[in-house]
């Protein structure tokens, strides 16, 4: 092909239309690239309300005002449900829920101040101990720890 | 002949433990091979020894004058005899406190109430007496594994009389065994060795053994099964079943074949138990065929609300609270299955609602991850496409740069 | 603009940055596509900082929060999957390309003089890449995490002689417990973020002293390319779709977690370590327990650790490529380990 023959190329220097359109195209989709990113980033980096109690490493089972003494809560301590009672002598503790029999949950008895299993009549006396009918262990006692209105239990078992 | 004597009351004096100066006991010359049973003899550690049960003089080397009636020799005894021989001991409340005062001085006057211990009284002499169970001179506590009495060979020990072959010519069943074996309190003690199913004793009594009567039944199965016998109490069925002398529990779930239950048993269709006395339209099937369509919707539910947290969980997303949450829906079918003994529609049906409730709304929970995974992939095609739009530009962009260069050099 | 080059030209003096801008260039030939795995390298390590610094704000290490804070992560912090997803595959591609560009330099050769020190920092990057992803695939703590390390630095207890102190070093005891995922998090956030910068700012230092290596034998076609900003859009492109495969990879197959660790439960069946172990691992196993006099664990981890001795060593080796000369005795047996390494891998994956 002859020089002459070759149509000359447009200037660098004046932009056709289509030219600035892709430019700005460009542009454009940088910014939305950016803007893919930091979307997420942002919303990330600033934490969202937690529910309050996981902060110390432990389960927040309840309000010291929801449970007079003499009575149990069931709640679940991460997949696993666990029990919470407030003994008649005032004192709190957390035990299993799962009744070692046959893994059904136990609740409280208010009639009798025990905890008990509704499957197979199983009864545990307020240390979790397995005092009447088929469970054959006692039931795993949790650490509870009060603070002013909040009842936190972990999962680590009591010592001792 | 005299120093076999002498040595076997010597070696019986150095392994005699705990027992102050061991009598000579000139028994084992002729009995020895009884010595070997009784080394783990509970009755032989405590100092007790052959003529303390059986009599006779044991300085006596004949044998005609150890074992001389005149000389207090009463032989084997068997069957309301040998029970009378024991109760000597076991029944002297003064003596037993003395030797073991956690063992229970009952067993006599029970075995008397016993059929074992009623055919004794006729002259039975193939029925169970203490010895039977126990053993005669190697008896162990019932709390040591080896024992025939103990909770883990008690099956054995009971149908080691209770079958066929040795019941020949009576007239009770024979069968127990093997129904037994099929049942679910079978399974569990005998296969799975888990010692709370009830085994011949827990229902039957031990030394009292004797088949509950109707009356007693709903108390022996329900000091298991308390919430159903409860119920069945609480029930318009309790007063019928008494009127017709119907065994509440055994007429519907049998006593020794207690299988599986299944949701079939509920009404009067081809597995259910209700057709003994039911017919078909009347009050009963009406109302059974409705608990049955609510058993039915709730273990759909649960089914339906299961499939959701697996649909979830496969595509990653965490359900590790509503699959706690759904725990509750399926402890609400199990109490569904114990309150149909009360035979109440409308406390089944509130069952029925609270867990059909929680089942929903853990399918609610798991349905919104799964919508949540769908918002994420539209935000990934949103993203993906501004991400490709850029490239794409970019090697335009490259492009132009790469003509320009290639203008350059020309 | 100018006037802030210029302010910062007067303090910081940009004039080494601004003549490499100018004469950096790139060359073409046959081969020169690859030339852009280093920078995609580069690119994922980038992702893997930024993401790691992210989940850093969050994940809270010890073995009883670590769990709950890769879940909370996962499920409760805004786009807290994406984050974690895009670290855990990026990881992942990280090390294939990582791979395939040091097999690549070494087919090339560019491990020829001057660039023997560059080979050594790369060889030695990629050590760092594998310890990466060995410790940071603990940091969940779940039974995966855990049986995997388990078994991973049982291996390392194998070695003669130093095999039990290296163990219990790793271990931070004798048995993999939350001692061990203290150190390895020390490992991953500290220590080697260390080495892999002090390392990587080595081997770009000597890339921009001795320029881009052209293979022996190898003949140019046309101008080198510029690299500002010729080929570095063209890198931006590579990087762009590398950013969109990662978000569609987090988003269609987000990271799992399994179960929280527990030493007491035995091993789920068929525990295998991360896929860049594959080969090691594969090897083990097909190892026969006793080979001669010596154990079949023994001589397999010797042997890999050879392997990878030489191939640090292949400069000082290969002669006639330091003489500018092809070396296709070389060549092939890089061919044959690669080849071999591969199907290993894959044979592990299937079963």
């Amino acid at each position: 092909m002859n020089e002459s023959d070759r149509p000359l190329p447009p200037p660098e220097s004046a932009p056709t239309g289509r030219r600035s359109f892709l430019d700005w195209l460009l542009g454009f989709s940088a910014f939305g690239t950016a803007a893919a990113i930091l979307y997420p980033v942002v919303h990330f980096v600033f934490p969202p309300p937690r529910p309050r109690g996981r902060d110390k490493g432990a389960v927040l089972a309840a309000q010291t005002s929801e449970l007079a003494p003499g009575s149990g809560k069931v709640f679940p301590l991460g997949t696993r449900p666990a029990i919470l009672v407030h003994t008649p002598d005032g004192k709190w503790r957390a035990f299993s829920a799962k009744c070692t029999h046959l893994s059904c949950t136990v609740t409280y008895r208010q009639d009798m101040d025990m905890i008990w299993c509704p499957c197979h009549d199983g009864h545990f006396d307020l240390t979790g101990k397995n005092v009447s009918g088929p469970p054959p262990r006692p039931l795993p006692e949790y650490s509870v720890v009060v603070k002013g209105e909040d009842v936190y239990v972990t999962e680590e078992a009591q010592r001792g | 002949m005299l120093r076999l004597a002498t040595l076997t009351a010597l070696l019986l004096t150095a392994s005699a433990s705990g027992a102050e100066d061991a009598p000579i006991n000139a028994c084992v010359d002729c009995h020895g091979d009884l010595l070997e049973e009784a080394e783990a003899d509970v009755h032989r550690a405590a100092g007790f020894s052959c003529v303390d049960c059986h009599g006779g003089d044991p300085t006596a080397e004949d044998q005609e004058e150890a074992m001389s009636p005149a000389r207090g020799y009463v032989g084997v005894p068997s069957g309301m005899g040998a029970a009378e021989m024991c109760g000597r001991c076991h029944s002297d409340i003064e003596r037993m406190r003395v030797i073991n005062p956690r063992l229970p001085t009952d067993q006599l006057a029970q075995y008397r109430t016993s059929e074992h211990g009623k055919r004794a009284v006729k002259g039975d002499e193939k029925v169970a007496t203490c010895s039977s169970c126990h053993g005669a001179h190697g008896v162990r506590p019932v709390g040591d594994p080896a024992s025939p009495a103990a909770p883990t060979r008690i099956v054995e020990t009971c149908t080691g009389c209770h079958n066929q072959e040795y019941m020949e010519g009576r007239s009770i069943p024979t069968d127990q065994l093997q129904k037994y074996e099929q049942s679910v309190h079978g399974h569990r003690r005998l296969q799975e060795q888990d010692l709370s199913a009830p085994a011949c004793n827990d229902c039957h009594g031990n030394h009292g053994a004797a088949p509950p009567g109707v009356s007693a039944v709903t108390h022996v199965c329900g000091s298991c099964h308390a919430t159903q016998a409860e119920l069945f109490e609480g029930s318009t069925h309790a007063s019928h079943f008494r009127d017709l002398e119907a065994p509440p529990c055994t007429t519907c779930h049998n006593h020794h074949e207690i299988l599986a239950t299944s949701d079939e048993m509920l009404g009067i269709g081809e597995r259910g138990v209700c057709s003994a006395c039911h017919s078909p339209g009347d009050q009963c099937d009406e109302a059974t065929k409705a608990m049955r369509a609510g058993l039915t919707r709730l273990s759909s539910s649960i089914e339906q609300a299961r499939a959701a947290l697996s649909s979830a969980a496969r595509v990653g997303m965490d359900v590790e609270q509503p699959t706690f949450d759904l725990a509750g829906a399926e402890d609400a079918l199990v109490r569904s299955r114990a309150e149909i003994h009360g035979f109440s529609e409308e406390r089944l049906e509130a069952i029925f609602t609270e867990g059909g409730g929680i089942a929903d709304d853990v399918e609610k929970a798991a349905q919104a991850r799964l919508d949540e995974y769908e918002y994420r992939r539209k935000g990934l095609a949103v993203a993906a496409t501004m991400l490709l739009l850029f490239a794409g530009l970019l090697a335009l962009r490259a492009h132009r740069l790469e003509k320009s260069r290639d203008r350059e050099d020309v | 603009m100018d006037r802030v080059w210029a302010w910062l030209d007067d303090r910081v003096g940009l004039e080494p940055v601004r003549h490499l801008m100018a004469q950096k260039t790139v060359p073409r030939h046959r081969y020169s596509l690859f030339y852009y795995l280093g920078g995609m390298a580069l690119f994922l390590f980038l992702v893997q900082l930024g993401t790691g610094l992210l989940l850093l704000l969050y994940y809270e290490p010890g073995a009883s929060t670590a769990y709950e804070s890769v879940r909370r992560i996962s499920s409760e912090i805004p786009f807290g999957w994406l984050v974690r997803s895009i670290h855990r595959w990026s990881a992942d591609i990280f090390i294939g390309v990582l791979a395939v560009h040091m097999f690549t330099a070494f087919l090339m050769k560019a491990y020829r003089r001057p660039r023997e020190v560059t080979w050594l920092t790369g060889v030695a990057l990629f050590g760092v890449a594998l310890a990466f992803g060995f410790s940071g695939y603990l940091l969940p703590w779940d039974d995966i995490a855990y049986f995997a390390t388990s078994v991973g630095t049982q291996v390392a207890g194998v070695f003669p002689l130093v095999g039990k102190a290296l163990l219990q070093l790793l271990r931070g005891g004798e048995d993999v417990t939350g001692a061990t995922l203290a150190r390895f998090f020390a490992l991953h956030v500290v220590v080697l973020p260390f080495a892999a910068l002090g390392l990587l700012g080595l081997h770009l230092l000597l890339v921009q002293r001795h320029g881009m290596s052209v293979p022996p034998g190898v003949s140019e076609k046309g101008r080198p390319r510029r690299f500002f900003p010729d080929f570095l859009v063209h890198d931006l492109v590579g990087w762009t779709l590398a950013l969109a495969l990662l978000a569609a990879l987090a988003a269609l197959l987000p990271a799992g977690l399994g179960p929280k660790a527990d030493p007491f439960a035995s091993a789920p069946p068929g525990i295998k370590p991360e896929w860049y172990f594959y080969a090691p691992f594969q090897q083990l196993k097909m190892i026969p327990a006793h080979v001669g006099p010596f154990e079949g664990e023994v001589l397999g981890a010797v042997g890999f650790a050879i392997l990878g001795l030489l191939f640090a060593l292949v400069p000082f080796l290969d002669r006639r490529a330091a003489r500018g000369e092809p070396s296709p005795a070389f060549s092939i047996s890089g061919w044959v380990v690669v080849i071999y390494l591969v199907g290993l891998t894959c044979y592990a994956w299937l079963h």
